[in-house]
């Protein structure tokens, strides 16, 4: 009654949103051994019930039907029973009693997670010297014994402690492809254009992207580790502390509305073409979150320019350039446009060209002839979009200012909220190559703009440019055979058979709680995924992690619950090119 | 109401089976219920099948379907490094009743040995036999079976042995079975290197619906240890009533497994049979063996 009463009330809450949400959190509190093991309990109590009389046994089986059709509709993972600790060394007063704290509460297996290795655990130590080492991080994982403990008040009580950064749930990850990113997989430009072979360029410098744009959501999940901060400015302190002239603008600046006297620090994205556009650029590769970015050398500075409605004009735009360069942009990344254009924005622009930073601006989406503005001033590189196929998108415009064309349809990247979704236009093909450009300056800093457009237009297929295409499409293998940039080549090894010299664990049997896998290959960087198994067949674990110079040590922390005997384990080890190897070996716990 | 009855049993039964054993036991990571000849070529979709011999090893109820005195005999490779081989025999001790006995063995050779800091010492080897003796009575439709199995494990030159006992039921009537068991019960593995490893039971749910020569048999796995549950689907086809395929699935989406098999039956009770599966990820299992009755 109460539920009606307040639908009555509420008329524009949606009745199946609530439905599905209860639904997902109930799935997402059980396993799905709890979920399925909890619907053959109720069809075993109901088929009891029918037996003595009370219901047709048709019923029951509907009853089960539903049960079942929840769990295939909501197939949600279970969290782990693990939690992750991060405390901060500073703030721990009394490293006993924080201790004694975690193991009241029923935590046990501590284990310290070491920086900067991404795999290797040891056991815990909360000793002096890590007491003092008030540089250091400490992030423990532990194990939470009684299982059917409430998690959220065990959190709730840690929480409290001063000497506690941060306490959640640990949530299980899966490896998709070459690319740890779990999105990876649905980021189809990133294997047809062949720009995962970017993202292992070295990184010499790190390269400044302007984004010029909505905004950006610097705290998302994916882009947080790839924002530009510019350190000389202390956060919401109301001073400008570096004297550049805007107060607090500490992760950018928004110049939305700063002709009528209205910029502000904030820099957040409520349209997420922004977001979406920093994403392609400069997502984080390889952290198991979401997407890959083209670039692995950039770093983002997010600067606004369209208000929540996506009006903007181009004063706030010319000192939004400006801005950027004086910030030390190497890139300036312009997905936006007008058919005409003001002579602060030219101005601009020039003041840029001048600087030496490289400015990107997309042709626009209006399937037009007509030149927009930035991307028809001289010096700009100027991008237009084709499908998969190759073929000029149906929005993309057209003429004699457009100098490349990439993929800008279908484009997964990240948007505000920790959330991915698709997006198509020259805006996207525009980030592209400002990934790609920024993915070279970061490998090879001493090259200029001039040398980069001469390359990337030698990349092409076309000597001269059309009026639909410019130069053509980029193509990223042509780009490394490029005499200039064969240095670059040999990174990926593509022509080198992918060759396992030698897999195996040690020690082996393993009598302890730990043991590791040694992978040695001919390749100087690849991805290795270990997945072991039972000799049956069930997948016990898998483990992951990136190999550099030829070899990887993968440690695995057994659980006191792995029982004796010979496991087999599958290690696929994959190139940045993309090519993959298997190999089975076998390893025997006997403790 | 009859079926209601017998299910309805069978789950209440599950449940408190399951409930009593759980509480306080230590598990150890996973079961190895397969290592017993079974039916992978229809991807073990077993627990309400009527194949005898072969169906005891996951429902011991179903060892009174064994109709003659039979041997029979298995061996297997599994992904180029595993060797499991089996005997057994079955013999229907009346029209109610029956036994087997089942001696399954696994060998997995050429483990390196190394040390602590990756040098090589050399090589050893896994052994593994659970034998296993099962016998069943039929009431009505209902039939009602329980197994022991005996376990020694040898790893380099440390051994493991413990025992286990599995329980089921299985009834059938007209064109449909029903079967449940536990598995397990009780299992302890004690290691010469003085550890001791409790698991806990798998249990098992299984239908078989049968029109003339076909069959379809799926059933659920529940492995209390992992807490984790499999799903086995399986299909079987009588030809010329000599020739028996079967094609089936075993839990796709965590033990990856789908195969076929081929039973030829040279006489009524001299059958051949070959099973082949494919592991999406661990390779191919190859499986050959005979029945010969008397």
């Amino acid at each position: 009654m109460a539920i009606r009463t307040y639908f009555k009330i509420h008329p524009q809450f949606n009745y199946s949103d609530y439905f599905i949400q209860g639904v997902y959190r109930f799935r997402q509190q059980v396993s799905h051994y709890q979920f399925f093991l909890m619907g053959h309990y109720i069809l075993g109590v109901y088929i009891a019930i029918t037996a003595i009389g009370f219901f047709k046994i048709r019923r029951s089986l509907s009853l089960y039907w539903v049960i079942m059709l929840v769990f295939f509709i909501f197939p949600i993972h279970a969290t782990q029973n693990q939690l992750i600790i991060k405390i901060n060394p500073q703030n721990i007063t009394d490293v006993p009693e924080l201790a004694a704290t975690l193991v009241e509460l029923g935590l046990s297996e501590i284990k310290k997670i070491q920086h900067p290795s991404q795999s290797q655990r040891r056991s815990l130590n909360l000793s002096v010297s890590d007491h003092e080492n008030h540089h250091s991080e400490i992030t423990l994982i532990a194990d939470i014994d009684n299982q059917t403990a409430d998690h959220q008040k065990m959190i709730s009580r840690l929480i409290t402690n001063t000497a506690i950064d941060y306490i959640e749930k640990v949530y299980p990850l899966r490896l998709f492809s070459d690319l740890n990113d779990p999105l990876y997989e649905q980021q189809d430009y990133m294997m047809e254009l062949s720009l995962n072979q970017l993202v292992s360029l070295p990184n010499n410098k790190t390269i400044i992207v302007a984004v010029i744009d909505s905004g950006v959501d610097y705290n998302h999940e994916d882009l947080r580790d790839s924002i530009y901060i510019n350190q000389q400015e202390e956060p919401s302190n109301g001073i400008d502390d570096d004297n550049n002239g805007y107060i607090d603008d500490r992760y950018g600046y928004s110049f939305s509305g700063i002709s009528s006297g209205n910029g502000s620090p904030l820099v957040t994205d409520d349209l997420g073409h922004g977001t979406h556009i920093a994403s392609i650029i400069a997502a984080k590769p390889n952290n198991r979150i979401g997407i890959s970015g083209v670039s692995r050398g950039v770093k983002v500075l997010p600067i606004r320019i369209f208000d929540d409605q996506g009006n903007g004009n181009q004063v706030d735009a010319a000192a939004a350039i400006r801005y950027a360069v004086d910030q030390g942009a190497d890139i300036i990344n312009c997905s936006w446009g007008f058919f005409q254009v003001n002579t602060i924005l030219k101005e601009a622009v020039q003041y840029a060209l001048n600087k030496g930073v490289i400015v990107v601006a997309a042709a626009g989406n209006a399937n037009s002839y007509i030149p927009e503005y930035p991307a028809s001033l001289d010096g700009v590189i100027t991008i237009g979009s084709v499908g998969s196929n190759g073929q000029k998108s149906t929005f993309s415009s057209y003429g004699d200012h457009i100098d490349f064309m990439i993929r800008g349809q279908q484009i997964l990247a990240a948007v505000p909220g920790n959330a991915y979704d698709y997006q198509s236009g020259t805006s996207q093909s525009t980030a592209i190559v400002s990934g790609i450009i920024g993915a070279l300056l970061s490998a090879r800093p001493e090259l200029t703009g001039d040398d980069i457009y001469h390359y990337l237009q030698q990349s092409t297929e076309s000597d001269s440019k059309t009026n639909s295409h410019g130069y053509g499409v980029i193509n990223i293998n042509s780009l490394f055979s490029v005499s200039q940039l064969n240095d670059l080549a040999p990174v990926f090894q593509t022509n080198i058979d992918f060759k396992v010299r030698e897999v195996y664990n040690y020690p082996n049997p393993i009598r302890s709680n730990q043991t590791q896998f040694r992978i040695d290959t001919n390749q100087p960087e690849f991805n290795a995924q270990i997945q072991i198994f039972t000799p049956e067949g069930q997948r016990v674990t898998t483990l992951y992690d990136r190999g550099y110079s030829g070899f990887v040590d993968i440690t695995w922390q057994l659980e006191s619950s792995i029982s004796n005997g010979t496991y087999i384990y599958v290690v696929t080890l994959t190139s940045n090119n993309g090519t993959k190897v298997s190999q089975i070996e076998k390893c025997t716990v006997m403790r | 109401m009859i079926k209601g009855t017998s299910m309805g049993l069978i789950n209440v039964g599950l449940i408190i089976a399951i409930l009593c054993i759980t509480n306080g036991v230590v598990a150890a990571y996973f079961s190895d219920s397969g290592l017993s000849i079974i039916a992978r070529g229809k991807g073990n979709a077993i627990t309400a099948d009527h194949d005898g011999i072969v169906t005891s090893s996951k429902n011991p109820a179903a060892v009174t379907t064994v109709t003659y005195p039979q041997f029979k005999t298995y061996y297997s490779s599994h992904f180029g490094i595993i060797k499991n081989t089996s005997i057994a025999w079955g013999l229907p001790l009346n029209k109610r009743a029956a036994i087997a006995i089942n001696i399954p063995a696994q060998l997995i050779e050429n483990i390196q040995k190394r040390d602590i800091d990756g040098s090589y010492i050399g090589n050893f080897n896994d052994y593994l036999v659970v034998p296993m003796i099962s016998i069943g009575y039929v009431w009505k439709d209902i039939a009602f079976g329980t197994s022991i199995n005996y376990r020694y494990h040898q790893i380099d030159s440390e051994t493991g042995t413990g025992t286990a006992i599995n329980m089921g039921l299985r009834y059938a009537r007209s064109r449909i079975s029903l079967g449940a068991s536990i598995n397990n019960l009780g299992k302890q593995v004690n290691w010469s290197t003085g550890r001791q490893e409790t698991y806990l039971p798998t249990s098992h749910m299984g239908v078989m619906v049968h029109f003339n020569t076909q069959s379809v048999l799926a059933d659920v796995d529940f492995d209390h240890n992992n807490q984790n549950f499999i799903v086995n689907l399986g299909y079987e086809l009588i030809l010329y009533e000599r020739l028996k395929l079967s094609v089936g699935i075993s839990d796709l989406t965590a033990r990856f497994q789908y195969g076929g098999g081929i039973n030829l039956y040279l006489s009524q009770k001299m059958i051949v049979h070959y099973e082949y599966t494919q592991h999406r990820y661990l390779g191919q299992q190859h499986s050959a063996g005979v029945t010969i009755g008397y």
